[in-house]
């Protein structure tokens, strides 16, 4: 039993244990019930706790199958993207690092190394490795700021190149493509990736706005995990 | 695509992962279990992001008033030498001759009157006040006070503070410099405190940026949401905390802070700035401004140039009638906000979290109220701190009314007055209460000096 279940024990007995030493029985007169409904709660007043049960024959063929969760917190945690990394990845995706541009995605990154939780040796300060809020939106920014440039860039991106010929994200009628998407986000993408790409896209408040909107959800849900 | 549980719940009750450190603390303490036991439970079911969410900064926040150009000769109106102030002569530069009292319990003597603010803090809580650096009469941005063999304290603040994220480290508005320091972040600036609120404002949630409209940043994260489902690994337990976190930036992303941030006519007025002079609103509307950001981590530390008014005429012209009542007024608000408000992450008063300090070129002739003139004794300057505590209270130095000046040694006790060492000794002792008492966090830059047990407050046990 850990230490906080002694101490609630413990706790527990004590105040049983005033009841027990009191000497006598008293006299605590005829119960009285509740009124109905005078102890009960609603939706607004009281905490939801989670009671999705899991069967346990599924659980244990999740352990049989995924491991423990001391295993799989490190194969399946989620670590933020480098700084460095993400870097890379915009330039892999046609940004310019350099922009002088305000705002565009170049300046975002550069100016948001603290936001980011990039390393500060000088300080012996390592990378941050948990997400945080500032550099997950500092980051979703960049992606939003900069996906005009990657859309021009598709196309002609060398790692997304096949016999020659880039991909595109969009065609004529404004319908995502999955090949498009799939250079995106660098895994295949599913024809639910390719569904809310275009629901983004009918539902934003104009098409343009909606293609960008795509491509900067797309790269954020994309690279949230390292 | 059907909505997950938690995203169902999370709409009905507003579950969000503060709501969750909130519970979680409270319900701690009402279990009388210690803190670190509320984040060890909280790293194993919620993840080690909300865990260290919840474990409180290592270190405080800060605020800088860097004065210039004469202007922190007001300072000396609320917190005066001792016995310059006691001495209660009409001739010497306070204001309240025969108002002056001690405040008792102080580690060192402090001397306050009706104009200084804070006076009703505890004694522990009171400002410490170093007879530090050099007269620099006049520039805007004094050196001697602020440097820490050869790094800026402000610098340093920001080196020290980097271990708390936050959106933008430092902001300096209008001339204000943090100077340089191994590992201190690049200050934002801003060309006036109103211009603070710009730099919370993602590019994506301005005007003509890609989530201006409400209607598109809610698509956006709920297609973000959607999106990230997507993910094979997205089901996982081990995921379920990065998400929470990364659906809150995602809705951080379209929300247009400037509303949360900016100054409303009801903060200027419990500021009682209404009608005041520039320099004294623009102090207001810095600290309003502050404190709001504090709440929201959005920042660690911000560096506003004060009054630099070089108020030699304020005795002869009345000034010294009215000016420090209005910054007292400024300061009791802001130490009223800073009570008061929580931070957000770590649900800790800003006011038990903050160090706020006052340094200017010249703290002007304490001796001479007419013409207030620049030079001081022994070329002296001042150094105030407000440092949550985390330093003994009261003078380190003085001034006495025959003008005698008296120094301090590196072991706290007097000594002949040397401005370089007594700056040191000022600035480490800065570091100390912003590194939360912990001297090896600041032996980098302190370099064998001591501040625990001299100037500091040992960390409790």
């Amino acid at each position: 039993m850990t230490r906080l279940g002694y101490t609630l024990t413990m706790l527990v007995g004590a105040s049983l244990g005033v009841a027990a030493c009191s000497g006598s029985v008293e006299d605590m007169g005829p119960p009285s019930d509740p009124t109905t409904g005078g102890t009960t709660g609603s939706a607004g007043t009281t905490f939801d706790h989670d009671n999705d049960q899991i069967s346990v024959w599924d659980l244990i063929d999740r352990l049989t199958k995924e491991g423990p969760p001391s295993f799989t917190s490190q194969m399946h945690s989620c670590s933020k993207v480098r700084y460095a990394t993400l870097g890379n990845v915009l330039t892999s995706l046609g940004v310019n690092l350099a922009n002088t541009a305000t705002p565009s995605a170049g300046e975002l990154y550069r100016d948001g190394a603290a936001a980011l939780g990039a390393p500060n040796y000088a300080n012996r300060i390592r990378e941050n490795i948990a997400i945080t809020t500032s550099g997950a939106s500092r980051m979703f920014d960049i992606f939003a700021a900069g996906a005009d440039e990657i859309m021009n860039a598709l196309p002609t991106l060398p790692r997304c190149q096949s016999g020659g010929t880039g991909p595109v994200l969009f065609d004529a009628s404004n319908l995502c493509q999955a090949s498009g998407i799939t250079c995106l986000i660098g895994t295949p993408a599913t024809q639910g990736h390719v569904d809310l790409c275009n629901l983004t896209i009918t539902r934003a408040s104009d098409p343009t706005v909606g293609k960008r909107m795509a491509v900067a959800a797309l790269l954020a849900a994309a690279y949230t995990c390292e | 695509m059907a909505k997950s549980q938690t995203s169902q719940r999370d709409e009905h009750h507003e579950l969000t992962r503060r709501a969750l450190i909130k519970w979680s603390v409270a319900a701690g303490a009402a279990l009388g279990v210690s803190r670190s036991k509320i984040f060890d439970i909280l790293e194993r079911t919620a993840g080690k992001g909300v865990a260290f969410a919840a474990a409180e900064h290592a270190t405080t926040r800060s605020v800088h008033i860097a004065d210039g150009n004469g202007g922190g000769a007001w300072y000396q109106l609320f917190w005066p030498q001792v016995d310059i102030a006691m001495a209660a002569n009409p001739q010497f530069a306070w204001h309240k001759p025969g108002m002056a009292k001690l405040v008792p319990g102080t580690a060192n003597p402090l001397a306050i009157g009706p104009d200084t603010p804070w006076a009703t803090l505890p004694a522990q809580r009171q400002v410490t006040a170093f007879l530090a650096g050099n007269n620099e009469t006049h520039t805007r941005q004094p050196q001697s006070p602020v440097t820490l063999n050869g790094n800026n304290i402000f610098a340093i603040a920001t080196a020290l503070q980097a271990s708390s994220p936050s959106v933008v480290p430092v902001v300096t508005i209008n001339d204000a410099k943090i100077g340089t320091a191994p590992g201190a972040a690049i200050a934002a600036n801003v060309a006036n405190a109103d211009g603070i609120v710009g730099l919370f404002n993602s590019a994506a949630s301005r005007a003509g940026g890609l989530l201006a409209k409400t209607t598109d940043a809610q698509l956006y994260r709920a297609h973000y949401d959607a999106l990230f489902q997507l993910g094979r690994a997205s089901t996982r337990s081990t995921i379920k905390p990065a998400f929470v976190t990364a659906d809150g930036a995602a809705a951080f992303l379209g929300t247009n802070l400037a509303a949360q941030l900016q100054v409303t006519p009801d903060d200027l007025t419990r500021y009682g700035v209404n009608g005041a002079r520039a320099n004294i609103v623009q102090i207001a509307r810095a600290l309003i401004i502050t404190v709001k950001a504090f709440k929201m981590g959005l920042t660690n530390s911000v560096v506003l140039p004060a009054m630099g008014d070089d108020p030699h005429g304020a005795f002869t012209g009345g000034d010294v009638n009215t000016v420090p009542a209005l910054l007292k007024g400024v300061f009791d608000a802001f130490m009223t906000d800073l009570t008061t408000t929580v931070d957000d992450s770590t649900q800790v008063a800003l006011a038990d979290d903050t160090v706020i300090t006052f340094t200017t070129d010249t703290t002007k002739d304490p001796l001479v109220a007419s013409g207030w003139p620049d030079n001081t004794q022994a070329n002296s300057n001042v150094v105030y701190v407000y440092s949550a505590g985390h330093l003994k209270s009261g003078w380190f130095g003085s001034i006495d009314r025959n003008g005698t000046v008296q120094g301090f040694g590196a072991d706290g006790t007097p000594a002949a007055y040397n401005g370089a060492a007594t700056a040191k000794y000022a600035t480490a002792s800065i570091a100390y209460a912003i590194a939360k008492r912990d001297d090896r966090a600041i032996s980098t830059f302190a370099n064998g000096i001591t501040v625990g047990g001299v100037f500091g407050n040992l960390k409790d046990k």
